[in-house]
């Protein structure tokens, strides 16, 4: 199964490259007040509003660094109520896709439940990496905070 | 911001043929597969992002996403004498130097030049020209007696039948939009237009497409 390496304080993570849609440069985002520090913005992809979730400061409460390397990984995702969304993470050095076994993934031992998307974890030649559940990230943060106020701020 | 400066392959050569050769380049061959020359590309990227580019990029994801025509055909276009043609480059196996062509008695010269050695190969050399009447009879036309460099042989096969003729120039295999194409004018000679399934201007000349089917067809009759 292929992955998308990224960096979140110089520690691997990976998504599947199934729910990828695109990864774009680091775009101008729109701030949004009153919400989780996670939340990066609003980005105009093709004239619709996509929620942007940085996932360094979500994971180690830093932002991401401004770097040519940091890009937005727009992902698709299911909100609460079933629907078909699209929203973009943010993490720095996007640069590789790994090909790992999928079933070599096992637990990592440790869970905080306030970081459920923090998922199992692989060795691999190059360190260990950890996957990232992105459907438990976006659910959690753009259904219960966001889908409200923003349908408030762009109506 | 940080580069790796350390640019090993600026000094020893990407292809290791200066002394002192890197050890590794026995293992990647080229300076691109070596782990040193992509990190160092990686390393570019670490770079801060400048203003003006963040605000092109935003920019750029903000408009509607612009789709060209996706119903391509590729053609490689030709000349014989002053017509510009076209066959789809799928029937196009390949493109020689010139060279002589002998002929065989007691054949249709007018369409069937002779045979061609190409590859070691054996090959019919027909005339397009004279299948489609652009020659009026005269198919020395095809390969002027005076040197021409741009002349070329075109070798197509189609359902393991192969045919090779010259064509007095070549522009090339070209990508050619499906709508550009148009029908054929009636103000095409008979013989012409019989053969040629539709028109296209490319580079302001008029190129007509070959109808592969019927010159195969028509070539594979004049042989009897």
């Amino acid at each position: 199964m292929l992955f998308l390496r990224f960096l979140i304080r110089n520690e691997k993570y990976v998504i599947e490259t199934s729910k990828v849609v695109e990864v774009i440069p680091l775009v101008q985002l729109k701030h949004v007040p009153r919400m989780p520090s996670c939340v990066a913005g609003l980005c105009n992809y093709r004239g619709s509003p996509i929620p942007v979730i940085d996932l360094c400061q979500l994971v180690e409460v830093t932002p991401s660094r401004r770097f040519y390397s940091t890009r937005i990984v727009l992902v698709n995702y299911q909100d609460l109520n079933g629907e078909k969304r699209i929203a973009g993470l943010l993490a720095e050095r996007i640069t590789e896709t790994i090909d790992l076994d999928d079933s070599r993934f096992i637990g990592s031992g440790v869970q905080n439940q306030e970081s459920p998307f923090l998922a199992e974890v692989m060795t691999t030649e190059n360190g260990i990496v950890q996957r990232i559940e992105i459907d438990s990230v976006l659910q959690n943060i753009l259904s219960v905070t966001l889908s409200e106020d923003q349908a408030a701020v762009l109506s | 911001m940080t580069i790796n400066t350390d640019n090993c392959w600026k000094t020893i050569g990407v292809w290791g043929n200066q002394t002192p050769r890197c050890p590794e380049l026995d293992r990647v061959i080229h300076c691109r597969d070596c782990d040193v020359f992509s990190k160092a590309g990686r390393g570019l990227l670490e770079r801060e992002l400048p203003q003006d580019y963040v605000s092109e990029r935003t920019e750029l994801l903000a408009r509607k996403k612009e789709v060209g025509s996706l119903e391509v055909m590729s053609a490689v276009i030709f000349r014989i004498v002053d017509e510009w043609l076209a066959v789809t480059t799928g029937i196009v196996q390949e493109v020689s130097d010139i060279r002589p062509v002998h002929h065989i008695p007691y054949t249709n010269i007018r369409k069937i030049k002779g045979i061609v050695f190409i590859r070691g190969e054996l090959h019919i050399c027909v005339s397009i020209g004279g299948l489609l009447g652009i020659l009026k009879g005269d198919t020395n036309k095809e390969q002027d007696t005076q040197i021409d460099y741009t002349q070329r042989l075109i070798i197509i096969s189609n359902d393991g039948q192969k045919f090779v003729f010259p064509a007095n120039e070549i522009l090339g295999t070209q990508r050619i939009s499906l709508n550009e194409l148009k029908s054929v004018p009636s103000t095409f000679s008979n013989s012409m237009s019989s053969f040629i399934s539709n028109i296209f201007e490319f580079k302001g000349r008029t190129v007509g497409l070959l109808d592969e089917q019927r010159v195969m067809d028509g070539l594979k009759e004049s042989l009897t």
